[in-house]
């Protein structure tokens, strides 16, 4: 009798506390990802990127200061290499420089992005850029 | 002797019974001792009067689920405040609808007056105009359509998606539900065309892989 009621005690503190902790680190990682306001900087980083694509020719370079970019994607331990990604089957542009999700906007401009890349700023111009290419889809 | 011994036997039982008696109340204090102090310890709200009914009337368990009922109102007004806070300072995602929507009128508008309108069928239009399926099948509206003379709607030469209405629609403008539209004109070898482009993508969250 005393061990059932035991055992029905603990499993309601253990119902009560895992309901806890999913709650805490729902708001722990809603926090997080709004930490140096990276979710906004994602979303105008990425519709920015986006409308270059969008307007861009086959052929064209597009190089893009992202400096604040990269400084918040630093503060929150986000690596350099993961900041900027391209889906070529989605037709997608992706920025994540917070922690949790990546942020993605669709481009309807039938190309592909090769060869990105982010070029660090010098002493004399420390200003982060993001490069690509814009290729043409072999295809169709 | 043996009315006597009769009655030592019953006395005997008595106290007997009346000694079980004490440990069964002692025991089911202990229990609820226990599980007002657990109830105390992590969330403070527990009651008990509620837990002794628990143990005394079997049909009362159920009603020691509500207790999860003030917990999971508290985590809500919470987390909602805290939700509210962050949307409020920092504001929603910015509306890209617009110019999304103009910039595909434009591309359509050049791709019209460098090729003309003669693509064999809406593949042909994609692949001329260098625009994704795709892409513009998910959220986007586009419309070519022919203008008569008297300025009526003629024939349409591709339709993308439907309820063009809503593009002229003034009470929609700021329902994020309903696309932003761009309207362009084109002379094309004496014929004028219309051209309606509408969008209705917004950003997407997405999970990072690897």
């Amino acid at each position: 009798m005393n061990n059932k009621a035991n055992a029905d005690v603990a499993m309601n503190t253990i119902v009560y506390l895992v309901l806890l902790m999913l709650f805490l680190f729902g708001i722990w990682a809603f926090i997080n990802n709004q930490k140096e306001g990276a979710g906004i900087w994602e979303d105008y980083y990425t519709k920015e990127i986006v409308k270059l694509i969008n307007s861009a020719k086959v052929g064209e370079e597009v190089v893009l200061d992202v400096h604040r970019a990269t400084e918040i994607a630093k503060g929150n331990g986000v690596e350099f290499g993961n900041i900027f990604s391209f889906s070529h089957e989605n037709k997608e542009a992706c920025v994540k420089i917070g922690l949790g999700m990546k942020s993605c906007f669709q481009y309807f401009n039938n190309v592909i992005i090769v060869e990105p890349r982010i070029e660090y700023g010098l002493e004399d111009k420390p200003i982060n850029k993001l490069l690509f290419k814009i290729g043409e889809v072999k295809n169709g | 002797m043996g009315e006597r011994a009769s009655k030592e036997s019953k006395g005997n039982n008595y106290i007997k019974g009346v000694s079980n008696r004490l440990e069964a109340i002692k025991r089911d204090n202990y229990c609820i001792n226990q599980k007002v102090w657990f109830n105390w310890q992590v969330f403070g709200f527990s009651n008990y009067g509620k837990l002794k009914s628990i143990k005394m009337n079997k049909r009362g368990q159920a009603a020691e689920g509500l207790d999860l009922f003030p917990f999971m109102f508290f985590l809500l007004i919470i987390g909602g405040g805290i939700f509210a806070g962050t949307y409020l300072f920092f504001g929603s995602e910015s509306d890209f609808r617009e110019i999304e929507a103009n910039q595909l009128a434009n591309r359509v508008e050049e791709c019209i007056i460098d090729k003309g309108v003669n693509w064999p069928n809406d593949d042909g239009f994609y692949k001329q105009c260098g625009l994704n399926k795709i892409v513009l099948n998910e959220g986007h509206t586009l419309v070519v359509r022919k203008i008569n003379w008297d300025n009526t709607k003629g024939e349409n030469k591709f339709v993308l998606g439907g309820n063009f209405e809503a593009c002229d629609f003034i009470g929609v403008k700021k329902n994020k539900y309903y696309p932003k539209c761009a309207k362009r004109e084109v002379d094309v070898e004496g014929e004028k065309y219309e051209i309606v482009a509408g969008s209705n993508q917004w950003l997407k969250k997405r999970r990072v892989s690897g």
